[in-house]
């Protein structure tokens, strides 16, 4: 009977004693990532038959119990993987945010100060200092375009590092989760479950899970299955898979994600990751940075472009034609690894360019052309073919299968330059001047005359026109090509020989106006006038907008793009405090309520002790009884 | 609903990062005046701030042209006015010379006068403006428009070229007048047209030779009615000139409410947001100090 009792209290004492030791173990890993709380659960011992009946044999512990709830967990994981996702978008784009609108490094203020030195020089085109800060504005311009464009390379340098990192991080987590299943699935069966192993491994799936996206699948043998992305395995039982830095098939220079699929090969899943870290730099890079540096190329392009075609129709100071002021890019053209180098693209149209990038795929017969921004498909039966602004050619044929990247606007931005470094050589003036012949007698006055194109040009004689009355026409003398008489109607313009005039008034027959070369013109600002026009045309995106629209959609686009990631992180960032808020109240160490636990367990055990002290007490009165 | 200890300590803490994020927020707008600190806060807005802000710069643009346009004119308008002063002089001479009480000595003293008058306009015509350009060779700046190639005998070497400066999106004003129609194109009695200098000189030469013709009234006349008439049209060109100042003057008023309506921050309810967002603040740090302080084991 003593014995019993004995052998109760030590029951007690042992299973408080587990107790405390778990209490013990939750308060000591309170602030342990991943820790989740361990319950000790107690029951009765069998109960001994004595002859009328049960009696109680004390207590043993039935299982230490991690306080774990898989959909919780899992709730966190996807969350975290999101946040993480939208928090390092955010980064990012706020780093081209704040670069595009900045009052004093972005494009708006350069291009104004170009143009208001072109304006100048309209103003006074003699002048030699207005000439030479117009080509030092050219300069700025072309620098900030060049800067503004290497800001955008180094972010891309960078996500080529975090790219490169994440990787490895993955990677190194898939290797010890891959460990810590055999851990798992070796250690001891029937001594419960190995709490404190689990959670080290839902400590790195949690870790995965701010990197890129994770399914899991738990196996019967206590083992874990991970994936990632859409679906791509990552660890399967004690084997970890390692995702790889694979250059893009077209653009080496650009970091992808590959997945070795086992015979020494690797595919590119690139398009398949999703979340995490990983999955919003490399969506950052797709989404917004490649737009943006194509959009910005576009706009250098474009203002190169239409600022040469309209310098070349004046005349400078040497008495020549304008030359190019800006040097613009080559149209980027990418075969694809071991795809051969047969295709090129020239500039056909700098108004149509749309800043998309474009892949060319032969199937051999014919050429489709997916334009990437809409996913637009134009089938082409031949090369070469004009679209979108640009003529794609080909030398060799392509073969079959093969796939050519195309990005017209990508070096746009980096390969502007300013070309003209003499000032006598900005052609402010107008190559030919026009004359009202002295002995007129009507009243009808002959515009300066504007330039459409100067391949007729110098002329090698005076052109002169002369008003015939009867036939309401000015007869055309001296034109090489001869052109026929032009009907005289006030004020309409009339194009002769790329030159395009007006006669205002009324004119008597025999009336005679003059065209001729305009040479000493120094005064002459009529090409400066049209190349300042340029700043407030349409003439972009196929003359639906002006230089300053292309650059207010690329800073809208930046910008939207970049709220909605600090947006969605917010809500985000909510969802997953809530999620773990859930989870920790669930799974989380409460300091009171272990040190309430501690109390209880200390008071069983100390009662338990006493349990012991008394059935020794009740031995020593038997005894005694008996040595009386 | 039980709760972990240390998500009650993580709560706190990211409430409070929260908060000081806010304020910092507020802070760079007071600090900067914007309410827009990068174009993500505001897309649609931030294009809105760079439209109004190239519009300002172009008709900053177009006040510093018309500023030019105005200087040339103004200079153009003064020549003019002096060379219709000499011409009235001439006028007032020839009719002096014209007087048949002069002995051909007299009126050979006052041709001498008319020459130095004639030298007057000739100068006049062939003045440079502040750069260095002929005022009135059109576009050929640098070429002495207006030279004697014999006694009496004066040719233009310049075009009928005229500079144009842009004043407001749609409007350009003339800023130089070719010399050719001022000085060389005037109604000349003997039938067609004849250049001022010639005119000039001639009547020189004829007081000289003692038979001045008294038709050089009618064409000095006709002279000076051609400046007046120049000047006039020039007067015109600066009233539109500055009609257009002011309404540029006006639509840069416009832009600006417009644009910091946009752009500025609104500072009472900043501060306002600011005291909030401070009480805030201080409210959560104070609630973690005391909440952390509370533990069972301070009991035990």
């Amino acid at each position: 009977m003593g014995g019993n009792i004995l052998s109760i209290g030590v029951s007690g004492m042992m299973a408080n004693q587990r107790a405390l030791q778990t209490t013990s173990h939750n308060v000591s890993n309170a602030n342990t990532d991943g820790y989740s709380r361990q319950r000790i659960e107690f029951n009765t011992r069998p109960p001994q038959f004595i002859g009328g009946g049960y009696a109680g044999t004390g207590v043993q512990t039935q299982a230490v119990e991690r306080i774990y709830d898989n959909f919780l967990n899992n709730q966190v994981s996807v969350y975290n993987s999101s946040a993480s996702h939208a928090e390092t978008y955010a980064r990012h784009a706020s780093l081209v945010d704040e670069l595009m609108a900045d009052p004093e490094v972005g494009m708006m203020p350069a291009m104004e100060e170009y143009f208001a030195a072109v304006n100048d020089v309209s103003n006074d085109p003699a002048s030699v200092p207005a000439r030479q800060a117009l080509l030092s504005q050219m300069e700025t311009l072309s620098d900030r375009f060049n800067y503004i464009d290497q800001r955008l390379t180094n972010v891309r340098a960078q996500v080529n590092t975090q790219v490169k990192d994440f990787i490895s991080e993955i990677n190194a987590l898939a290797e010890g989760i891959a460990t810590t299943n055999r851990t798992i699935v070796n250690s001891p069966k029937g001594a419960g479950a190995p709490n404190d192993l689990l959670d080290e491994r839902d400590r790195l799936l949690g870790l995965l899970a701010e990197k890129v996206s994770v399914t899991t699948v738990a196996q019967d043998d206590g083992s874990m299955n991970v994936f990632v992305g859409s679906g791509q395995t990552l660890v399967v039982g004690f084997d970890a898979n390692s995702l790889e830095v694979k250059p893009n098939r077209f653009d080496v220079t650009q970091y992808e994600v590959g997945l070795g699929v086992g015979d020494g090969t690797t595919i590119d899943v690139t398009r398949q990751i999703t979340g995490g870290e990983l999955g919003g730099v490399l969506e950052f890079r797709k989404d917004l940075l490649d737009t943006a540096q194509n959009q910005l190329g576009k706009l250098a392009m474009g203002l190169a472009q239409t600022a040469n075609t309209q310098h070349r129709l004046g005349q400078d100071l040497n008495g020549n034609f304008g030359r190019d002021v800006f040097q613009i890019s080559e149209l980027e053209v990418l075969p694809g690894t071991g795809v051969a180098n047969v295709v090129s693209a020239t500039l056909d149209d700098v108004t149509e360019l749309t800043g998309s990038e474009y892949l060319l795929a032969y199937d051999g017969a014919n050429y489709t052309l997916r334009r990437e921004i809409d996913q637009r498909v134009t089938n082409l039966t031949t090369l070469p073919a004009t679209v979108d602004g640009f003529t794609l050619n080909i030398g060799a044929g392509m073969v079959a299968g093969d796939q050519v990247l195309i990005r017209p606007t990508r070096q746009g931005g980096q390969d502007i330059a300013a070309l003209v470094k003499d000032p006598r050589e900005v052609a402010a003036g107008a190559p030919v001047m026009s004359s009202a012949n002295s002995s007129n007698t009507g009243t009808a006055d002959i515009s300066a005359g504007s330039i459409a194109y100067t391949s007729n040009l110098p002329l090698s004689t005076a052109v002169s026109l002369t008003y015939d009355a009867g036939a309401n026409a000015f007869v055309v003398g001296g034109a090489v090509p001869a052109v026929s008489p032009v009907a005289f109607s006030s004020g309409a313009s009339f194009a002769v020989n790329g030159m395009e005039f007006q006669v205002t008034g009324v004119p008597a027959h025999g009336d005679q106006f003059v065209i001729d070369n305009s040479p000493n013109s120094v005064s002459d600002n009529r090409n400066m006038l049209k190349m300042a026009d340029l700043q407030t045309s349409s003439i972009l995106d196929g003359g639906e907008s002006t230089y300053q629209e292309v650059y207010g959609q690329l800073v809208v686009d930046v910008g939207i793009k970049t709220n909605q990631a600090v947006t969605t992180e917010r809500a985000q960032s909510n969802l997953l405090e809530q999620a773990q808020k859930a989870q920790q109240s669930y799974s989380g160490v409460n300091m009171d309520e272990e040190a309430a636990n501690l109390m209880k367990y200390q008071q069983a055990y100390q009662a338990s002790a006493q349990v012991i002290s008394t059935a020794n007490t009740i031995f020593d009165t038997l005894l005694s009884a008996m040595r009386r | 609903m039980r709760v972990s200890t240390s998500m009650m300590q993580q709560v706190a803490v990211s409430g409070i990062l929260k908060r000081q994020a806010d304020l910092s927020h507020t802070q760079q707008q007071l600090a900067s005046g914007r309410r827009i600190l990068t174009p993500s806060q505001d897309p649609a807005g931030s294009t809105q701030i760079l439209r109004f802000e190239q519009e300002l710069g172009i008709t900053a643009q177009h006040q510093r042209n018309a500023d030019r346009a105005l200087s040339r004119l103004e200079m153009e308008e003064g020549i003019l006015s002096g060379v219709g002063n000499a011409l009235q002089r001439v006028r007032e001479q020839a009719v002096q010379g014209l007087n048949d009480s002069n002995s051909p000595s007299d009126r050979t003293a006052i041709a001498a006068e008319v020459r130095q008058r004639l030298d007057e306009v000739l100068n006049l015509a062939n003045t440079k403006d502040g750069s260095g350009e002929y005022l009135f060779a059109g576009f050929k700046g640098d070429t002495k428009p207006f030279v004697s190639s014999g006694l009496g005998t004066y040719v233009y070497q310049g075009d009928q070229g005229q500079r144009e400066i842009q004043i407001s999106p749609t409007r350009k004003v003339p800023s130089s007048d070719s010399g050719d129609a001022l000085f060389m194109k005037v109604p000349y009695s003997g039938g067609g047209q004849q250049d001022i200098f010639k005119t000039i000189s001639d009547f020189a030469t004829a007081l000289e030779s003692n038979s001045p013709d008294g038709n050089v009234l009618t064409d000095l006349d006709a002279a000076i009615g051609s400046m007046l008439d120049a000047r006039a049209i020039i007067g015109s060109r600066i009233n539109t000139i500055d009609a257009q100042r002011g309404i540029n003057e006006q639509y840069s008023v416009q832009l600006n409410a417009e644009l910091s309506k946009i752009q500025d921050l609104d500072y009472a309810e900043a501060v306002g947001r600011m005291n909030i967002e401070l009480t805030g603040l201080q409210a959560s740090q104070a609630s973690f100090e005391r909440i952390q302080n509370l533990s069972l084991f301070n009991y035990m």
